[in-house]
């Protein structure tokens, strides 16, 4: 049974969709992360997937029970889904214990719940520090405790690393990933850092416009998108205008090659091979066929700009122990062809 | 998550707001009321009534004076408070709002205490000036402080000469802060009652006051109650306006370049000096002084314990209640205004802000005659004084619990929901426990001015019910003005403490300007 599904999705303010025709199902357990650029309608999903704004059409599903529907309406109270909003939100007027209590006051095993708890997030020595005296790391751990604490069916994080340091955000992205899998949560997280994303999701969901523009693993959206503003959200690409010879072999100005496209392509279709920079490599031995026109340094790094003979500009991808400079000239060839998108 | 949203208000949460705004707007509604009761002849032969005109004529005239001599006090001095390094300038600093501590009328039985006879539109003037010029001098200090001296640097690297460039530049900067200030000071002169009565100028209050008491012309009462509710809201959209505009300019400051205090010379330091003292001795001195000897002299007769504090005890019940309705009805208010930016909700808010241009005499006569037509049984009760509060001071407590409110994150209550609390309990638990100091304060400051309130205790107070204000009012029509200063005195004690809040306030935040400089 899947945790959650979609279906049809549309909802926004007042009378006005901001999100529309949204469809998805995330199996148990699984980590989803919504990425979309701001204004995308990532948040008002998230909204309406906890209950805060009524969606104008389309259904809700929680580990098959509808949750929203054409007449269902569950309340947020009401929908077990724990919530994690940016920058924690922690209850100022209570300390770390206090907080992670607050949504089992009943619960006969309070203090016992709260104790595991501080343990899975390692903070044992804080139960009792105030909100107010903690890191912006431990804050949002100390927010996903209290959201875990009534084992939730499903977490929402909201743009949870964005307050921290860019030093902390790939240490939090861990810890965070350990806690739910070690705690076997279902957690849809909302971000618009394409590398976040990559890193900690099990499953993509691309968002644009308030569309739902692409789903699937990190894996496939990022090696074979179905889209140009797919594959540029999740990085820089190299749009190579192609044309398809036979079965899945087209021509480019690099000569013939096998796209990892599975579908069948006509002959003499016109259209681009989507290649990463990192596909291309410069070859030190070949002829030259191209120069330099540019060079940016990234530490580990460096993305360099040439202009083939042809007259395409492309970007690639290159250790940095090299050093380029504009017009050198140069070999490139590419090692991985991409995706095949008709024009 | 954003921190206001155009989402639709809850359904009962903007009704129980709407309804606590109606109430609020009772006695406006009720003097409209009574106004359109009087007969379209009657109130035409009122407002042709050459009394009537000169009425308008003494309160307008006297706004004017007294808006000006506040603005001839403030500009210099607080020029000479962020320009120079004057001498115990942290001192005047501090007691730039104290004056505002002292209730008109108190400052004005002090005056005709020290000079016996002592009454007319002058008197009036200086008394309203000496009690009311921080209005201005407090904005114009706040922006001659902010204001970015870096525009000021440019004109006079321009070319002009220093007094040319300071004209053209902060000057100019500074003209919506005094503009907002002033239409404070108007708003003050024309709503007071204690001071114009006590020293016998025929302004609007005064006027409605009398016309009231004498019983065969309440009619002319309500519709000279009406004009001054007309002038007081011309003078708060207009004060609106104007503080609007203070905003924008101070809006993208960044990091300004902030004034270097300029040396004086000995002479010049000694001349500041003495006009800081001058002012500080008509303002603060002479009243405090006068009581003082009132009190030595009032000493020969035993004063009345007893009397004394069941009038501190009346007072500070009565003002409690007042704050704890005021709490009540602002906090729907609040809760909806923090929360939901709509017309609709605006609406309701502004409604609620009546109390800002109804001054107390004209609540008084309004629940008056509310209560006498019809809920008889509520006339001099208790119940509706402590009403008349609430609805006067209704904006000072929805200030302090919105601005509370607004700052808590609304995400705070969306996840309580979220761990399992129906909407009502998940607020109770986040936004209200967390907001409860501020609102408290609010309820504080709202009974700390009702203590100090007269015109509307006069009129609706239960019989044989005294507070503070109105002993010491009793007093002076008896002309038993030793017998008066006890009270007196134990009013500016009571009226000290907000005022010293505010200059509190008004410190830290000098301190963070000076971390900058």
């Amino acid at each position: 049974m899947s945790a959650i599904t979609v279906q049809d999705l549309s909802a926004g303010y007042g009378g006005e969709a901001v999100i529309s025709d949204i469809s998805f199902e995330l199996a148990e357990q699984q980590l989803l992360a919504i990425l979309g650029p701001s204004g995308s309608g990532k948040s008002t999903l998230l909204k309406a997937i906890a209950g805060f704004i009524t969606p104008m059409k389309g259904s809700i599903t929680l580990e098959g029970v509808l949750v929203s529907g054409v007449t269902t309406f569950v309340p947020p109270e009401k929908r077990n889904i724990g919530l994690v909003p940016q920058e924690g939100c922690l209850f100022p007027h209570l300390d770390v214990s206090g907080n992670i209590g607050f949504g089992i006051k009943r619960n006969p095993n309070l203090r016992q719940r709260v104790e595991e708890l501080l343990e899975i997030i390692g903070m044992k020595e804080f139960a009792h520090t105030r909100p107010q005296e903690l890191s912006g790391g431990q804050q949002q751990r100390v927010a996903l405790a209290r959201a875990l604490a009534p084992q939730p069916k499903l977490i929402l994080l909201d743009e949870p690393f964005t307050a921290l340091d860019t030093s902390l955000r790939a240490q939090m992205r861990d810890d965070i990933r350990s806690i739910l899998t070690l705690t076997s949560t279902t957690a849809i997280m909302v971000t618009h850092d394409q590398e976040e994303a990559l890193a900690t999701a099990d499953q993509l969901a691309i968002m644009q416009g308030g569309k739902l523009i692409a789903f699937g693993t990190p894996h496939s959206l990022y090696n074979t998108p179905k889209s140009i503003a797919v594959a540029q959200l999740l990085g820089e690409i190299n749009v190579i205008p192609a044309v398809v010879e036979a079965d899945r072999n087209v021509r480019t100005d690099f000569g013939v090659s096998t796209t990892q496209d599975s579908r069948e392509l006509n002959a003499g279709e016109l259209g681009a091979l989507i290649v990463r920079p990192e596909a291309i490599v410069i070859d030190e031995h070949s002829t030259p066929n191209a120069t330099i026109v540019d060079s940016l340094f990234h530490g580990h790094d460096s993305l360099i700009s040439v202009r083939m003979d042809s007259g395409l500009v492309v970007k690639l991808r290159e250790p940095t122990q090299i050093n380029r400079a504009p017009g050198d000239r140069c070999s490139v060839s590419v090692t991985r062809p991409g995706t095949f998108l008709r024009s | 998550m954003h921190n206001k949203d155009n989402a639709k208000a809850p359904f009962l949460l903007f009704w129980g707001a709407a309804l606590c705004a109606c109430i609020a707007a009772i006695p406006l509604v009720y003097l409209a009321i009574r106004i359109g009761g009087a007969g379209v002849r009657e109130i035409v032969s009122i407002l042709t009534r050459l009394r009537t005109w000169e009425t308008v004529g003494i309160s307008v005239s006297l706004a004017i004076v007294v808006v000006t001599a506040s603005l001839l006090i403030s500009y210099p001095t607080a020029l000479l408070l962020t320009r120079t390094k004057l001498p115990l300038r942290r001192f005047w600093f501090t007691t730039a709002a104290l004056p505002l501590a002292i209730p008109s009328y108190v400052a004005a039985y002090a005056w005709i205490a020290l000079i016996p006879g002592m009454n007319g539109f002058w008197a009036a003037a200086l008394v309203l000036t000496a009690v009311s010029f921080p209005y201005v001098l407090l904005p114009l200090l706040v922006s001659l402080r902010s204001a970015d001296i870096g525009l000021e640097q440019v004109a006079r690297s321009l070319g002009g000469k220093p007094t040319a460039a300071f004209f053209a530049t902060t000057f100019r900067q500074s003209i919506p802060a005094a503009a907002a200030g002033s239409l404070l000071v108007a708003l003050y002169v024309l709503s007071d009652f204690g001071a114009v009565a006590l020293l016998r100028v025929d302004a609007f209050t005064r006027v409605i006051y009398t016309s009231y008491r004498a019983s065969f012309d309440r009619s002319n009462a309500a519709v000279l109650a009406g004009m001054l509710v007309i002038l007081a809201v011309i003078l708060i959209s207009l004060e609106r306006k104007a503080r609007g505009r203070t905003l924008r300019f101070r809006a993208d400051k960044g990091v300004a370049s902030i004034t270097v205090p300029k040396a004086l010379t000995p002479i010049s330091s000694a001349l500041s000096s003495l006009w800081f003292i001058a002012i500080a001795v008509i303002s603060l001195g002479i009243p405090i002084i006068s009581l003082l000897i009132r009190l030595a002299q009032g000493a020969r007769r035993p004063l009345d314990w007893a009397e004394l504090m069941s009038a501190v005890v009346n007072t500070a019940w009565i003002s409690a209640l007042g704050a704890v309705i005021a709490v009540l009805l602002a906090l729907p208010i609040a809760a909806l205004a923090s929360k939901f930016r709509r017309k609709s909700t605006s609406t309701v808010e502004s409604i609620s802000y009546s109390g800002l241009a109804l001054p107390g005499i004209v609540i008084g006569l309004s629940l008056v005659y509310l209560s006498l037509n019809t809920v008889p049984f509520l006339y001099q009760s208790f119940v509706l004084l402590a009403f008349a509060y609430a609805v006067l001071f209704l904006p000072k407590s929805l200030g302090a619990s919105r601005s509370s409110l607004e700052a808590i994150p609304p995400a705070l209550a969306q996840v309580a929901q979220t761990l399992g609390y129906s909407p009502l309990r998940a607020w109770l638990y986040t936004s209200g426990r967390i907001s409860l100091p501020g609102i408290a304060a609010g309820g504080l400051l709202v009974m700390l001015t009702a203590m100090k309130e007269l015109p509307a205790t006069l009129m609706l107070r239960p019989t044989g019910f005294d507070t503070l204000a109105t002993e010491l009012w009793s007093r002076t029509e008896l002309a038993a003005f030793g017998a008066a200063a006890p009270y007196a005195l134990a009013l500016i004690l009571l009226a000290a403490i907000p005022s010293f809040a505010l200059s509190r306030s008004f410190l830290t935040s000098e301190k963070e300007t000076m971390v900058v400089a």
